[in-house]
């Protein structure tokens, strides 16, 4: 599974990274980035709930 | 004015004839308070403020405790309006003072009011001092906005949490062993559902992050209604029941009628749930309060809409429900349709599609008849229900 966050539509809520640190985390930038890719199996179920609660739907999984 | 304890002070403002809020998207039929807190120390603080229109009463509050221009800081938990939005009138009265905001509030508040006031931008962890006592603040986001945050007063361990654990409730008392608890539960709980849901995830993992660190808490003090003075984790640890917990396993039918055939179905469909003793509740939407539906939906399991079909779609009356059970993101939902119709039909298939958008799973199909039901066709809808009601209590 490959994650990939849209940096034109997050907000930087850091949703994403306190569902699934292990793959989400805000950089310097204020936004959430990807730092596994890709997801470690163990954490799909994770990374899914993080895109499903991600309030503008930034977080796209292929 | 009131004192929560010594050197900090409630001086928000009560609304007791607000019915509606956030516009008029939720029904407040207890009204509500806009709580401000006034502390006290070396350094002065503000911490939120109220709706504008209520400026006047917040200042008047503050001068019965201090002469304003004292106030060296104010706190802006979050930016949404009710809150912040009387900020322009305080500031104008101390435009030396600092506003602290999270990193979004930086942007939200910066948004709103686009005046160049002195701004300090917080993450979590980080301290203030004040003088004998110290300002922690703790970064909320999505509870309920981006900019969301919560402030914590060391020493008097008061955990000013802005719109989590708040109730639109006004009353003469303060905290929560000078009210009665059971209307404070009702409108808690209307509060998350109608507000706090979808980001019940975050709520979780909120109270597991604010239980690791350890602060000791005295106070519970939301921005809304009553403060949680006695046993103030009781509502800490209802919001993790609320926000992970199951559903009770019952069902809301809420159906919409233009004639009374739909509301037939939905007394037949209510009966065949009776017979298999599954609990329900059922709401003619165009007479009922769409926010109490909302509530009842999110404290239910199963959800069964009902209507007419009207010019091939739904009744309007229906749509507000409809559209809000899609944003409010419940979780483990199963549901069903049915309706009446005259010649083409398409309501239930239609609001069958709206159960899918909403997440919730359609497990049966729908049921709908011409017209006016007839007697083996009402005992068509009792099976439908008795069906649905066994899949409810796990024996379907």
């Amino acid at each position: 599974m490959r994650a990939q966050v849209n940096q034109d539509e997050c907000i930087g809520c850091g949703g994403c990274a306190s569902l699934c640190p292990e793959v989400f985390q805000l950089g310097d930038s204020g936004k959430s980035t990807v730092i596994s890719d890709p997801v470690p199996a163990e954490h799909e179920a994770a990374a899914k709930t993080a895109a499903d609660n991600c309030p503008v739907g930034a977080i796209s999984l292929a | 004015m009131r004192q929560l304890t010594e050197g900090v002070y409630w001086v928000g403002v009560t609304d007791w004839n607000l019915r509606h809020f956030e516009g008029h998207e939720i029904s407040v039929h207890r009204g509500s308070t806009y709580n401000a807190y006034l502390i006290k120390d070396e350094k002065t603080v503000l911490v939120d403020t109220v709706w504008a229109p209520h400026a006047d009463r917040l200042i008047e509050n503050i001068k019965e405790v201090i002469d304003i221009g004292k106030i060296d800081y104010v706190v802006a938990n979050h930016a949404e309006p009710d809150h912040s939005s009387a900020l322009p009138a305080i500031m104008d009265l101390v435009p030396e003072a600092t506003v602290i905001v999270s990193r979004r509030g930086e942007e939200s508040i910066k948004r709103y009011y686009q005046r160049d006031w002195k701004m300090k931008v917080v993450t979590t962890g980080d301290r203030l001092s004040l003088g004998s006592n110290e300002l922690v603040f703790i970064e909320a986001s999505m509870l309920h906005w981006p900019d969301s945050m919560f402030t914590y007063l060391t020493g008097k361990n008061i955990l000013m949490s802005n719109d989590a654990f708040g109730q639109h409730y006004a009353a003469s008392g303060l905290f929560n062993d000078e009210v009665d608890s059971t209307e404070v539960y009702q409108e808690a709980i209307k509060y998350y559902a109608n507000i706090l849901n979808p980001f019940g995830r975050l709520v979780a993992r909120k109270i597991d992050e604010l239980k690791s660190l350890n602060f000791p808490i005295d106070i519970i003090a939301p921005s809304h209604g009553i403060i949680w003075r006695q046993d103030p984790m009781q509502i800490v640890q209802k919001y993790y029941e609320w926000a992970t917990g199951p559903a009770r396993p019952g069902a809301v039918i809420a159906y919409s009628t233009m004639w009374g055939a739909t509301a037939k179905l939905a007394e037949a469909v209510a009966r065949g749930l009776d017979e298999v003793r599954a609990d329900y509740k059922l709401f003619n939407v165009a007479v009922s309060d769409k926010s109490d539906i909302l509530t009842e939906i999110f404290l239910a399991r199963g959800l069964l809409l009902g209507s007419s079909t009207i010019n091939g779609l739904t009744l309007s009356t229906l749509a507000p429900l409809v559209e809000e059970i899609k944003g409010l993101k419940f979780r483990d939902k199963i549901g069903a349709a049915f309706g009446s119709y005259g010649w083409s039909g398409e309501g239930v298939k239609l609001l069958e599609e709206e159960l899918q958008k909403a997440n919730v799973k359609v497990v049966q199909e729908g049921i709908k008849y011409k017209y006016m039901p007839n007697e083996a066709e009402l005992t068509e809808c009792v099976a439908f229900g008795r069906s649905f009601g066994e899949k409810l209590l796990g024996n379907g």
